[in-house]
């Protein structure tokens, strides 16, 4: 590698180009917080409607322990004071403050924009408090972060190195093999792989592994054995998507003309396989490996219910189930946060890996 | 692996307990829910609790005395009783717990509980002072409590989970973080030395446990909310007890000697909202009542259900069998025909409502086929999600008819026949009778256990035949799982858990 090509590449990664897109991070993120917040808040149903309805002053307590009474987000109109629905918005600003900009009345609780839920919820994020949950009201969701996201960190780590281990594997096996059964069998097997639900898979790997071969745990989470299965679980269907793009990597190079050159100069076949060809397959799959580690590693609701496991991934639908909101933006902004900076490493890894990419 | 040998010599002593989820809080005072309930058995002792035939027995207290109009209680605690730091247990943290119960700053969802206690609701309600509620420690052992009306079933009420002793010292040192495994003193057989969100607790014996020997050494309570997951943990030999295990597998398990299936006190029923047509006309929510083959239900749903038309369900005092209209599809005709809608012409598709959950479901379904079959007419049902559907229940515009149960809190007919009264917080259905109200509250003045059957029988008379504002359907069962080999295990109809007595009967022949 010549100077100046290293010059480049490291202009490409430099710590400007970072910055700049962990800056571009923050409006994504606000963004999220906004449209998950409200779209939450407006979902029928609230944390504390119970089988067996709370006493009047009860309810009234939490609600305002929560700021659930205080208004979600500020309204503004720009209907003339004069019109029906203006008559309707002037009453409902009697009890609000009013801030009007032209044709524009911005409206808010009596204490200002800072005091709808929206807002304060923003200013608690500032502090870096999600707040308390309103399902386990003894416990804030920093602490039922803290708790269950190292869980599915380490799970899902281990998914992703095991569906890149996978993957590839079979890609190369395929594309090696092309047109030949060994192809087509590896092939039909990835589309099944790809195409059978996570609790199917979970389900077939316990009874076959647990039960009958009683090799492995078929739950809990208590040590290395533990990992296993679940971690199969979530690796097999990405796995099998891998391997597909690694095929077709491969075999788009085996017609180019380096190939060609390679094996003319008396490289072996695996060589050329491995070196030259798979070279051609990373792009796509660095591609995906962004959002795939994300999402591997904020955790799998089916997979931590089925195998037991203390993960964060449950509460991707168990908080909404319970409408425990401050949960279900806390799981939401762990996962998005990571979606951005997965994005980031993948845009340098890209980079790096394939020096034809200029800015 | 060094660890096999000693595990298996600790196994013996050590019990693991599939829970079927996540208990959402250790404190007493603020818990509402069934698994928190399982949870707090084991570390925590009440004043009274239930044996396996729901006959009150003393627990904390040696013993309890009414005054002759039923508005006084008395209790004596037993001497000597220690919490787990070695603490004395005293009256007064009864009167700090219940005060704190009632306390508007707790938001607890079970407050009203004590509402019989003079003082009680006014002060939860922000009417009133704590001063003026009527539970006092009189001296270190005695606590007396003034209620605001008769309530001979009081000692019930004195089991039940959020009525546990608390101790202020430690809620004021440590706040919301007092039940904590290091901070928390419990006054139960066990003591929690580990917990880990969502996944479990474990336990160990109170040493100042004063209330019988502890056998177990060691308890894993596991929450694991996927029954399937349960079971196969339980068939893989990693699991002694399975609490509410996967109905599904039940036909599969049910000759097996680790299976055991018992009554429990709730009851499923259809609730109609009286005031809203067509479900207005009695002839209408009488011929639909009419109409349910009760003994399809347990058919369906295959977890040992049995089909009920009364509301006091069977195993608890009130209980009769012959209250509720009987099934007669005939009459459900004539009374149809009756009410304007002959051979099921004209009747509007009447929605009924019910929660997520395959249970439900299977209910809604079955009345549906069944009224279409009887009536021929056709019933709508939808689904919501929980918070959804309470929601809607207690809504502004609440559906027709919907799908409910009451499970009980304590096993005396107030306790079912207090949720339809007319200023009953839970009451969804919009019945006010003053037939009925008389009837429950003249129940509770005596004592005369025919003269209450009596007022009981007429007041479910008026709910069911009368008024029929609603339609039971089926007394629920208890399906768990256990190692055979475990001793000292029993469960009664209230789904009260036990653990302190349990025991592996193999380490009791090697004794």
């Amino acid at each position: 590698m010549s100077t100046t090509k290293m010059r480049r590449l490291l202009d490409r990664i430099s710590l400007a180009f970072i910055a700049r897109r962990l800056l571009w991070g923050i409006p994504v993120l606000l963004a999220v917080v906004v449209v998950s917040f409200t779209v939450l808040r407006f979902a029928p149903g609230g944390p504390f409607d119970r089988e067996k309805p709370l006493p009047p002053t009860i309810m009234k307590g939490l609600r305002a322990q929560y700021k659930l009474d205080r208004p979600i987000l500020p309204v503004y109109t720009t209907e003339p004071a004069d019109t029906p629905r203006g008559k309707e918005l002037a009453a409902f600003e009697k009890e609000y403050s009013v801030i009007s900009a032209g044709p524009i009345r911005i409206t808010t609780s009596p204490a200002g924009a800072a005091d709808t839920q929206l807002f304060a919820y923003l200013g608690q994020l500032l502090s870096g408090d999600l707040g308390v949950s309103m399902k386990y009201t003894e416990v804030n969701v920093n602490d039922i972060l803290r708790a269950t996201f190292p869980v599915s960190l380490k799970l899902g780590a281990v998914a992703f190195f095991l569906t890149y281990g996978i993957g590839v594997l079979l890609g190369v096996i395929a594309a090696r093999f092309r047109g030949t059964w060994i192809d087509a069998g590896t092939m039909v097997v990835a589309t099944l792989g790809f195409s059978m639900p996570n609790f199917v898979l979970g389900a077939f790997l316990i009874l076959i592994f647990s039960l009958w071969m009683r090799l492995l745990p078929p739950a809990l989470w208590e040590g290395p054995a533990y990992v296993i299965l679940p971690a199969l679980t979530l690796a097999l269907g990405p796995a099998t998507y891998v391997a597909r793009l690694t095929r077709s990597g491969v075999l788009d190079a085996m017609d180019e003309e380096y190939i060609r050159t390679a094996r003319a100069k008396g490289l072996s076949e695996r060589r050329v396989l491995i070196k030259h060809a798979l070279a051609n397959a990373l792009g796509p799959l660095i591609t995906v490996s962004g959002p795939l580690l994300a999402t591997l590693v904020t955790g799998s609701f089916i997979v931590e219910q089925v195998f037991a496991i203390p993960g964060m991934g449950r509460y991707f639908i168990t908080a909404v189930i319970d409408r425990d909101y401050p949960t279900v933006m806390g799981v939401t902004l762990v996962y998005a946060a990571l979606i951005v900076l997965a994005n980031i490493v993948v845009d340098v890894l890209y980079a790096v890996a394939d020096p034809r990419v200029e800015e | 692996m060094t660890t096999g040998c000693e595990r298996d010599a600790s196994k013996q002593a050590t019990l693991r307990v599939a829970l079927p989820g996540q208990p959402t809080t250790f404190d007493p005072n603020k818990a509402y829910d069934a698994i928190s309930g399982q949870v707090l058995t084991q570390l925590h002792e009440g004043l009274t609790r239930h044996d396996r035939n729901l006959t009150i027995q003393p627990a904390l207290a040696e013993s309890w005395k009414f005054n002759p109009s039923y508005t006084e209680i008395t209790f004596t605690l037993k001497p000597g009783m220690k919490w787990s730091d070695g603490e004395p247990i005293v009256a007064g943290d009864f009167e700090y717990s219940w005060k704190r119960l009632l306390d508007p700053g707790t938001r607890a969802e079970y407050a009203y509980f004590l509402y019989d206690i003079e003082g009680a609701e006014a002060y939860n309600s922000e009417k009133g002072t704590r001063d003026n509620v009527g539970v006092n420690a009189i001296d270190e052992r005695t606590l007396h409590v003034k209620l605001n009306r008769p309530a001979p079933y009081f000692p019930h009420i004195a089991s039940f989970m959020v009525t546990y002793p608390v101790r202020e010292d430690l809620i004021k040192q440590h706040g919301d973080r007092w039940t904590d495994p290091d901070k928390v003193a419990v006054s139960g057989p066990f003591r929690p030395v580990e917990y880990l969100q969502d996944y479990r607790m474990v336990l160990e014996p109170n040493p100042h446990y004063g209330l019988g020997e502890v056998r177990m050494k060691r308890v894993e309570l596991y929450q694991i909310a996927e029954k399937s997951t349960a079971l196969n943990l339980f068939v893989a030999g990693r699991m002694d007890l399975v609490l509410d295990m996967l109905p599904l597998a039940i036909p599969q398990m049910k000759s097996q000697p680790t299976y055991y299936n018992g009554p429990k006190l709730e009851v499923r029923y259809v609730g109609y909202r009286i005031d809203k047509p067509p479900m207005d006309n009695a002839a209408v929510r009488k011929a639909l009542a009419m109409a349910i083959d009760r003994d399809e239900l347990p058919s369906v749903l295959k977890g040992g259900e049995i089909g009920t038309r009364t509301w006091l369900p069977p195993g608890m005092f009130g209980h009769a069998e012959d209250v509720g209209l009987a099934h007669d599809p005939e009459k459900a005709r004539a009374l149809l025909a009756q009410a304007g809608y002959p051979k099921g012409e004209g009747f509007p598709e009447v929605l009924l409502l019910y929660r997520a959950g395959d249970d439900w479901r299977l209910i809604a379904e079955n009345l549906q086929q069944q009224w279409k079959r009887e009536l021929g007419i056709t019933i709508r049902i939808e689904v919501r999600e929980q918070k959804v559907f309470f929601q809607e229940i207690d809504g502004e515009s609440p559906p027709p008819m919907h799908l409910a149960r009451w499970v009980a809190d304590f096993p005396d007919p107030e306790n079912f026949m207090g949720l339809f009264k007319s200023n009953s917080g839970n009451n969804s259905l919009g019945i006010k009778s003053e037939g009925f109200d008389q009837r429950v509250d003249r129940a509770v003045q005596t004592d005369d256990r025919g003269q209450r059957k009596n007022l009981y029988d007429e007041a479910q008379r008026v709910l069911l035949e009368e008024e029929v504002a609603m339609a039971p359907l089926y007394v629920n069962a208890q399906n768990h799982l256990r190692d055979p080999n475990l001793g000292g295990l029993e469960f009664n109809a209230m789904g009260d858990l036990f653990l302190g007595p349990v025991y592996w009967k193999s380490e009791e022949a090697s004794r």
